[in-house]
């Protein structure tokens, strides 16, 4: 098989992976949406309450161990994400060559 | 004033000598070489006179009305909402946008981007007469001008931020009014004024520097003198500070796209090729600037949400009002800038500017006025306190556009400089 072929074949499979992870993306939404009698404020909140952004807390040690393990999550993924972006706005078009 | 300037060989003025070699006089200068029926005939052909005119003629018997007898005869304020439009809209929603000044006074001086240098003058100027009518709105509100100089003098209080945003907009205000002295002395032919000014050219800049930046953020300190009463979404009492320091940093960048686009448009025959030429270029240098700050401050934003983990509010109704104000007015031009600077596209830029400054402008209104007492009654701002501030904005714009006119702020003077 050519390079060509091979690549075609690479998105093919990328292509059909990202297609059946959203349609079970989407399921999922439309299921637990379904679920809250399609409230997006109270899946919100059962969200959050999931994955720990809102929970219980007791003593100023529970808060700002809470607070700063957001916070912390927050920059290190600004820091990831500054360098890239930068990157991004200053990546240079290049001309598409015309393929005879 | 362009069919004018079409058909005139000896305006626009940009030289102290005539064409014949003899010398423009002052008054020349100030009638723009016109005389003064040809003045007088300008002024009336123009639609944006007319609609001054009216704004005005309402305007200032409104004004003087707010004088005698007193703020409540124009404006809702009360003890609940000292802060109305004239706050609210002049002061903190026009500082920020007055950023421009140092912004690109530490560019062009300090960093050395001599490519920025067509459009530096037009920044200082935006920055000082931002800065100026914010005080006179100021004025407005205060009503006792000879108690101005009070928070600075008389009743002393060094730790009050009050003390500080007084002392810094006053010091700043002196250092943007040297900065922009050089156009002056240019026009007037005075060297030896400009020549003293560009030899402390540094000291002014780093002075900016060091004002500008201060009293931005204490301008957003000021709001922890009550952070009770406004939505805890809109104050962070740790953030707050660098929230307001973080946006201005976009918005006087903004307010720059914006007031170029106008001048290139609507002012082109005051503008040199050098300012023409170079303008889109200058734009998408002053977006990518404006997409850097908004990118970290939309991160500063959600970190004060998780700093002070409010994030239950994020539901409610203020929640939803919260997130349409940073999507509108902060993401959508992020990706407008983003969009605009990767692609050369300076439309999109000044595009994304509008929405910026309009975004800015929205968050001001929403901490001073909408958001503050959101547990009480809701203040909804008087016809007269809203036409008072259209008043004060279209002197602001009439000075802006005096001064553009005739000044070398978009063009090079071309005699002794």
């Amino acid at each position: 098989m050519n390079a060509q072929a091979n690549k075609k074949v690479t998105t093919g499979i990328i292509l059909t992976l990202s297609a059946m992870v959203l349609i079970w993306v989407t399921a999922a939404f439309i299921g637990a949406l379904n679920q809250v009698d399609w409230q997006v404020g109270e899946l919100m909140r059962q969200y959050m309450v999931a994955t720990g952004m809102m929970n219980p807390i007791h003593t100023l040690v529970d808060y700002y161990s809470h607070i700063k393990g957001i916070e912390y999550l927050i920059c290190v993924a600004f820091f990831v994400a500054f360098p890239v972006f930068v990157k991004y706005i200053n990546h240079e078009k290049k001309p598409v060559p015309v393929q005879r | 004033m362009k069919s004018i300037a079409t058909t005139s060989q000896e305006i626009p003025i940009d030289d102290h000598a005539r064409v014949d070699g003899s010398s423009w006089a002052l008054k020349d200068k100030l009638w723009l070489g016109l005389s003064r029926e040809e003045y007088k005939a300008m002024i009336v052909r123009n639609p944006v006179n007319w609609a001054l005119f009216i704004i005005l003629a309402i305007g200032i018997p409104l004004t003087i009305m707010r004088y005698f007898g007193g703020l409540d005869t124009v404006t809702n304020a009360s003890n609940e909402y000292p802060w109305g439009l004239f706050l609210g809209f002049g002061l903190f929603g026009m500082v920020p946008l007055s950023a421009s000044g140092f912004l690109l006074g530490t560019t062009v001086e300090i960093f050395g981007r001599k490519d920025f240098v067509p459009i530096e003058r037009l920044a200082l100027l935006n920055g000082l007469l931002g800065y100026f009518f914010a005080v006179i709105y100021l004025e407005v509100d205060l009503g006792m001008p000879w108690r101005l100089p009070y928070p600075m003098f008389v009743s002393l209080g060094p730790a009050a931020v009050l003390f500080l945003v007084a002392w810094h907009v006053a010091t700043y205000l002196s250092v943007q009014v040297a900065e922009i002295l050089p156009a002056l002395f240019e026009w007037i032919g005075w060297l030896k004024g400009k020549r003293w000014i560009k030899s402390i050219t540094i000291g002014l800049t780093i002075a900016g520097i060091i004002l500008s930046t201060l009293h931005q953020g204490a301008l957003g300190a000021l709001f922890t003198y009550a952070p009770t009463k406004i939505h805890p979404l809109w104050i962070s009492t740790n953030f707050i500070w660098i929230h307001f320091f973080c946006s201005a940093i976009f918005a006087g960048l903004s307010m720059v796209i914006i007031v170029s686009t106008m001048c290139k448009n609507f002012m082109t025959w005051r503008c040199d090729d050098r300012f023409l030429s170079n303008l889109d270029r200058i734009t998408i240098g002053l977006g990518k600037g404006c997409a850097y700050a908004m990118i970290t401050y939309l991160v500063i934003k959600v970190v004060a949400i998780a700093h002070d983990n409010e994030w239950i509010y994020l539901l409610t109704g203020w929640g939803q009002y919260y997130l349409a104000e940073l999507g509108l007015g902060v993401v959508l031009p992020l990706l407008l800038f983003s969009f605009g600077v990767k692609n050369q596209k300076a439309g999109i830029i000044r595009l994304a500017a509008f929405i910026a400054v309009a975004g800015i402008v929205w968050n001001r209104l929403n901490t001073a006025l909408i958001c503050f007492n959101w547990k009480l009654y809701q203040e909804i701002p008087r016809w007269q306190e809203v036409w008072i501030t259209l008043t004060v904005f279209a002197i602001y714009f009439m000075v802006y556009r005096f001064i553009l006119y005739r000044l070398p702020i978009l063009y090079e003077w071309k005699g002794d400089k």
